[in-house]
């Protein structure tokens, strides 16, 4: 009974938006006029609320029984021996995550039926919103890696198709792909830390993970080295973090839920579902709060600097997550935990809350503010100059990335020339001419 | 100091090269007049071209900004077939000659063709694509005539735009854009310069100016874009040199001549014209910066010249053309001509409009041909849509000149006799139109007034909250007098507690505020204030009207607010304040004051008992565009203080004897009263009330319950145009709507702001008392019995004239092509520097309004209707410059409605022609609700109320 209650409850959480969507989806194909914005925004309120209270239920559950239960339904695809679950790991991290993700959520969806009132495109913002929703819930209850990386991918497309919304300006364009080929790239991790944690472990579920003691230093270094690199990506700490300012093309709203709120916390929240994993892989873990601190410092500094709202709200969020990290890897996860969550809830009200900006500088003025802190008087003329051009300029990360793609690619296709050559002398010495 | 110890900075400024200081100027008109986005006046986009007639300085503004000239022909198109334009209008407004062309047309006739039959033949791709799908079907025997008789036939070419830059030519040319990177840096650039306190680090030397302080960033380090070693050796070579020697130096480099220099910096400023706009505003207007902002166009442009020159250079060598620009300019650009099936399709339909033959169009010669198409191709699409805009605004005119006069017997019958129970005295603003007629509509005896609502005083007003001054006043004026917010005495301990309170409060918001970009700050706040910040976010969104009502509940029992008074009285011999104003007004000028405004009114006898002075202002949230709702005569501020400041004033005996001399009949036993109307959730505030004599109470009670009515027929008036309320509201749930709208964070439409205006009415309001205007006009109280020699209205039209033609044509260019003279869509809209907003992460800095605000706008020039002489208005003209420029090239339509005949005449084309308006009833209905509450749409003029007295 009470399992069944549970089994429910997930599948609400999880199917909700999704369905929501189905529903707009079908209005567009079979109905002869577009939906009307009426429509759309009562379906996918609708869905995220059913999402919602799906993710309430399952907590209220979990805190009846509060201990670590997996539900899980048939699997969703077999081959041979190669078995891809449906199942759904409820827990202190999953449940708080979950509710998290659907309250946000929500509240971007109800905050945008009126901020994009009229505007072309709402149909679509609204189906790509729910998308989300699904996407988010997937990763924040998923059992087994195969079905975290579904969801993942997810909101990563949603992501970029927000960055994107503007189709008709250039500069989104650039910049939705700039972070979709960031995602991708990073998800090489995740793919190859999958297929590996099939080969070692033997399942791809999080269970699994609980026996990576026993593997070799290497094979867990590396593996963990895997979901650290889709981590990165993710949450935009370095050297990935060129993306994140740039992605504040967007209506605020969207931009608050996934650079505020949410997807841009999904990297850490793979971190620390898979947190077996990095606490028997040392080398990553120092890695890991190698990178979170010097991603923290870099942006800390760049958001000094930063003139306008969304910008600095970036680069402030990218300097927590960043101690975040650190926070993770270095093995305080409840600490990590608390602050994620909280952090979410005042990126995103600041994000949301970002035009008016204006009018709360006009009643702070008069205000003397004290400009330089205790180490930029430290400094000298020359360094503090340097030092301000250089995070102006936020250290010249975009640049050093172009460069970098360039000089992959450049080896990429090198690559592929070569290995052109060498199977057409192949298929030369299997037939002599 | 870094600034003083360095050599360059007392560099003398040189003085620029005449022909850079002309270029400089010319640029000046065509860049962005828009000052820091804190205090947003309206003004005419194109206020730089106004020596220029209209049209002309709308075609030269396209050409520079490459902006739409007018709205597009699909929309005029649409506009046709809904009957909003009529085919009188267009005949009325095409010009062209009796000239027969061929096929039996004339050119008028080829013109009018051309306009009536949906002909896009400038979009080729679209015609295909219409004909294969079979949207669009000619007749198929002329149609095949055409096409034969086209064969073998080529159009006549017509020229192409030469290009101004490198740039354009290197696009042409399919290469990447050089500017996207020049861009990119100096966006950033700029930003860090003239940020006005959002950042936490600020640029070192600035105070240096621009140039400097990007000279310093660059050799310092740490920033040198890649590539840049260019910069560098120029920065080297250069080192010290003023702005105005490195920009010649940069020409120099990029060869360009004295014949192309205009041109081509022109363009190269217009390439990024927010930012540059706002160097040329702050280069004139440093103080509406909160520190000096060290601004100069010129630098602005030299610093881009030195960003740009290297990557341009590099681009040529890329693109195998020569840098040298006299070379590159000359490099053919070809010509365009009329594409076969464009041809094809103007042939086939001038042919359907002239009633041709299948045979006459094959048996056309080659001379009739050609003569065909040059009166074709000489009424190019830009000509065509000029057209549309003045039909579009010819029908509009007639519509409100036939109602105007179709009511004035009616209207002249209901004159009033005697003194009102009651005055309204508004602001001219048309979005009082509706709350003046609802007022009017509540009680037969009250009357409205329509004055530029500053109320003749214009004053520094510094409230109890302000930490400084601001100018209430009309943009143009600069007032010499300050008023100060003042507790009574038996509260100024309140006042303390209250300052202590909200100092305290304003500590911890800014240490909170730069605390959570620190590393320490944000976790903190993270951990502690993040649930919090989260609980009050939910609660906005979710309950917007709720908890903005908890929210001043809970701050008036926190800082409650002492009972105040404003300090108007003058010491005579009173010091200067510090910013060297005077501290009030003395009697005498109390007097002249009070005297102005009460003859602009008409109000010279028979003052009724009470008059409400009403200001008004708006509230919304989350709005960077906030102070471009609130009022336009008060500089962009709220009106309430200047009401305020006049109740106050013309209450005083000594003033009223001062007045009364002056020959206004102002009784003992009138009482005026402040107040402030807020036009996006429509609150009502009245001040001081608490001075109000007891034999008003009654009386006033009265007001007050019929504002409190009319306020709630305002808001479901207002209501009907925002479709995401529904129709039919109760006056009761519409004022809830507005609230609710003027209360959320998620609300990009708090209110439509002058989305409506169209018109100004300077004359009596009995003329139009009982006609539904829909929001439209400007409505000026005048009465021409009480100014014989004409001085009221020269004083009235300087003033409405210029602000009213400034909001007008910042929508009309704002709505025409909001993505070049508006900002776009506030969505992404993102504040940069406290100056203004961009898109996105960075871009240019935006400037016009947003497509929130001018969605439903009509653009059409102000249409002032004014109750005078033809005779009155050219002498007045004669003396006003501005008005002059405005009406002589028709940024506005003047009519002149003769006070005694009523007859109506139109300047135009430097004359004034009479109109003859079509006799046609008005249709009426018993209140304003009845006519407008089932339509979401603009709504023509009617008569409410019983058709008889």
């Amino acid at each position: 009974m009470f399992e069944t209650a549970l089994s429910v409850s997930v599948v609400l959480t999880v199917l909700g938006p999704l369905v929501a969507v189905l529903f707009v989806a079908s209005n567009l194909v079979f109905m002869p006029q577009l939906p009307s914005e009426r429509l759309v925004r009562g379906a996918i309120i609708g869905g995220l609320s059913v999402s919602l209270a799906g993710a309430l239920a399952t907590g209220g559950s979990w805190l009846l029984a509060p201990l670590p239960a997996e539900v899980e339904f048939s699997p969703w695809l077999k081959m041979g021996s190669y078995v891809v679950p449906i199942v759904f790991h409820i827990d202190a991290l999953s449940v708080v995550f979950s509710a998290l993700a659907a309250l946000l959520t929500l509240l971007s969806a109800r905050f945008s039926s009126t901020y994009l009132h009229r505007e072309p495109g709402y149909t679509r913002y609204f189906v790509v919103l729910a998308l989300f929703g699904t996407g988010v819930q997937l990763v924040a209850l998923a059992g087994a890696l195969d079905l975290f990386f579904a969801g993942w991918e997810l909101i990563g497309l949603a992501s970029a198709l927000f960055i994107g919304f503007f189709k008709d300006r250039r500069e989104p364009l650039l910049s939705a792909i700039r972070a979709f080929a960031t995602y991708r790239a990073c998800d090489i991790g995740f793919f190859l830390g999958l297929v590996a944690t099939h080969e070692l472990l033997g399942s791809t579920r999080l269970s699994a993970l609980e026996g990576a003691g026993a593997l070799s230093p290497l094979a867990r270094n590396v593996l963990a080295a895997c979901f650290l690199l889709a981590a990165l990506g993710k949450s935009a700490q370095l050297p990935f973090s060129s993306w994140l300012p740039r992605a504040m093309e967007g209506p605020t709203p969207s931009s608050a839920l996934f650079y505020g709120g949410i997807s841009v916390h999904t990297g850490l929240y793979l971190l620390l579902r898979t947190h077996a994993l990095l606490d028997v892989a040392p080398v990553v873990q120092g890695v890991g709060v190698g990178l979170g601190l010097l991603t923290a410092l870099f942006a800390a500094l760049v958001a000094r600097v930063q003139t306008d709202a969304k910008s600095t709200i970036a680069f402030s969020t990218l300097a927590q997550t960043g101690l975040i990290l650190a926070e993770i890897a270095a093995g305080f996860t409840t600490l990590a935990l608390v602050h994620l969550v909280g952090h979410a809830l005042l990126r995103m009200s600041q994000y949301l809350r970002a035009p008016s900006t204006l009018t709360d500088a006009h009643l702070l003025l008069g205000e003397t503010r004290n400009h330089a802190i205790w180490w930029e008087r430290a400094l000298g003329d020359a360094a503090r100059t340097r030092l301000f051009a250089a995070s102006l300029h936020r250290f010249r990360l975009d640049e050093w990335t172009e460069a970098a793609v360039a000089w992959v690619w450049w080896s990429a296709t090198r690559f592929s020339d070569l290995d052109a050559r060498w199977r057409s002398r192949v298929a030369l010495d299997r037939e002599p001419s | 100091m870094a600034a003083l110890t360095d050599p360059h900075f007392f560099a003398p400024a040189l003085e620029p090269a005449p022909w850079l200081r002309a270029t400089l100027d010319h640029a000046r008109h065509l860049l962005p007049d828009q000052g820091p986005m804190g205090i947003f006046v309206h003004h005419n986009t194109l206020h730089g071209l106004q020596h220029l007639p209209f049209h002309e300085a709308v075609a030269e503004g396209a050409s520079y900004t490459g902006a739409r000239p007018y709205l597009p022909e699909a929309r005029f198109r649409a506009a046709v077939s809904e009957g909003r334009i009529e085919r009188r209008d267009l005949e009325e407004a095409l010009s062209g000659s009796d000239r027969p062309v061929a096929l039996g047309l004339t050119e008028r006739g080829v013109r009018l063709a051309l306009l009536m039959a949906p002909l896009e033949i400038d979009d080729v791709d679209g015609l295909r694509h219409r004909l294969r799908t079979g949207a669009f079907r000619p007749d198929p025997a002329l149609w095949r005539a055409s096409e034969q008789r086209l064969r073998g036939w080529s159009a006549p070419p017509h020229a192409i735009r030469p290009p101004r830059r490198h740039r354009d030519v290197l696009m042409a040319l399919g290469g990447p854009d050089p500017d996207v990177r020049v861009h990119a840096e100096l966006q950033r650039l700029c930003a860090a310069f003239l940020d006005q306190g959002q950042a936490l680090w600020v640029m070192p030397d600035r105070a240096a100016g621009f140039l400097r302080a990007v000279e310093h960033l660059y050799r310092a380090g740490g920033g040198v874009p890649r590539g840049g070693a260019g910069l560098l050796a120029d920065l080297d070579r250069l080192a010290g040199r003023p702005a105005e020697v490195i920009v010649e130096d940069s020409l120099a480099a990029l060869g360009v001549d004295d014949a192309t220099r205009d041109e081509f910096v022109v363009a190269t400023l217009l390439a990024l014209p927010g930012w540059g706009g706002m160097f040329s505003r702050l280069e004139r207007r440093p103080d509406e910066a909160h520190h000096d902002p060290h601004a100069r166009l010129v630098e602005f442009l030299a610093v881009r010249l030195l960003l740009e020159r290297h990557l341009v250079a590099d681009a040529c060598r890329e693109a195998v053309v020569p840098l040298d620009w006299r070379a590159l300019r000359e490099m053919p650009a070809g010509e365009s001509r009329t594409d076969p099936l464009a041809a094809a399709v103007l042939l086939c339909g001038l042919a359907e409009a002239a009633g041709a033959s299948a045979t006459a169009v094959e048996e056309l010669d080659d001379g009739a041909l050609g003569r065909l198409f040059d009166a074709a191709l000489a009424f190019p699409p830009v000509a065509r849509r000029r057209v549309f805009q003045d039909a579009y605004e010819g029908r509009y005119r007639r519509q409100i000149l036939d109602a105007v006069a179709a009511h004035r017997p009616e209207a002249l019958s209901r004159l009033r006799k005697g003194p009102a129970k009651a005055g309204f005295v508004f602001c001219i603003d048309e979005r009082e139109e509706s709350l003046r007629r609802a007022v009017e509509e509540q009680d037969p005896g009250f009357e409205t007034w329509g004055v530029a609502g500053f109320f003749g005083v214009a004053i520094d007003y510094r409230g109890l909250d302000d930490h400084a001054p601001g100018a209430h006043c009309p943009a143009p004026v600069t007032p010499a007098h300050e008023v100060h917010e003042h507790p009574v005495f038996p509260q100024r301990a309140r006042l303390a507690r209250r300052e202590h309170r909200r100092s305290l409060w304003r500590r911890l918001m800014r240490r909170l505020e730069s605390g959570t970009r620190h590393l320490a700050g944000g976790a903190f706040q993270s951990l502690v204030l993040g649930p919090m910040s989260g609980a009050s976010m939910i609660g906005n969104v979710f309950a917007p009207r709720a908890v903005s009502t908890m929210h001043a509940r809970l701050s008036a029992a926190v800082l409650p607010m002492p009972t105040t008074r404003l300090r108007s009285v003058r010491e005579p011999l009173g010091a200067l304040t510090d910013r060297g104003k005077h501290l009030g007004f003395t009697t005498a000028e109390k007097v002249d004051r009070v005297v102005a405004t009460l003859t602009n009114l008409g109000l010279v006898r028979e003052l009724p008992p009470i008059l409400v002075i009403i200001g008004h202002g708006s509230t919304s949230l989350n709005n960077p565009h906030e102070s471009a709702h609130d009022c336009g005569a008060c500089g962009g501020r709220r009106g309430g203080a200047n009401a305020r400041l006049f109740a106050e004033m013309a209450n005083r005996p000594e003033v009223r004897a001062g007045v009364r001399e002056r020959g206004i009949a102002i009784d003992d036993h009138t009482w005026f009263v402040g107040a402030l109307h807020d036009t996006s959730n429509d609150d009502m505030t009245y001040y001081d009330l608490d001075r109000l004599p007891s034999t008003h109470t009654e009386a006033f009670d009265h007001v007050v319950h019929t504002l409190e009515n009319a306020r709630r027929e305002n808001a479901r008036e207002r209501a009907r145009r925002f479709d995401d309320a529904p129709l039919g509201l109760s006056p009761e749930q519409a004022l809830r709507h507005v609230q609710g709208r003027a209360s959320s964070l998620a609300q990009p439409r708090p209110e439509y702001g002058h989305c409506t205006n169209a018109v100004a009415i300077v004359g009596r309001r009995a003329l139009t008392r009982g006609l539904f205007l829909d929001r439209r006009p400007f409505l000026v109280s005048y009465d021409p019995a009480v100014d014989p020699h004409s001085a009221v209205l020269e004083r009235i039209l300087a003033a409405v004239g210029p602000v009213g033609a400034g909001i007008n044509l910042e929508y009309w260019f704002s709505s025409v092509d909001n993505e070049v003279y508006g900002c776009g869509t506030k969505l992404p809209h993102n504040v940069t520097g406290l100056l203004g907003v961009m898109n996105g992460h960075q871009s240019d800095l935006r400037t016009g309004l947003p497509w929130q605000m001018v969605e439903l706008h009509e653009p059409m020039r102000l249409l002032l209707i004014v109750e005078a002489t033809p005779e009155v208005l050219l002498q007045i003209a004669g003396r006003q410059a501005e008005v002059r420029e405005l009406v002589v090239n028709e940024w506005i339509q003047l009519v002149s409605l003769d006070p005694s005949s009523g007859r109506m005449q139109r300047f135009h084309a430097g004359a004034f022609v009479p109109y003859s308006p079509d006799e046609r009833p008005l249709p009426r209905a018993a209140r304003s609700s009845d006519w407008c509450a089932s339509s979401r749409e603009f709504l023509g003029p009617a008569a409410i109320g019983p058709a008889h007295v």
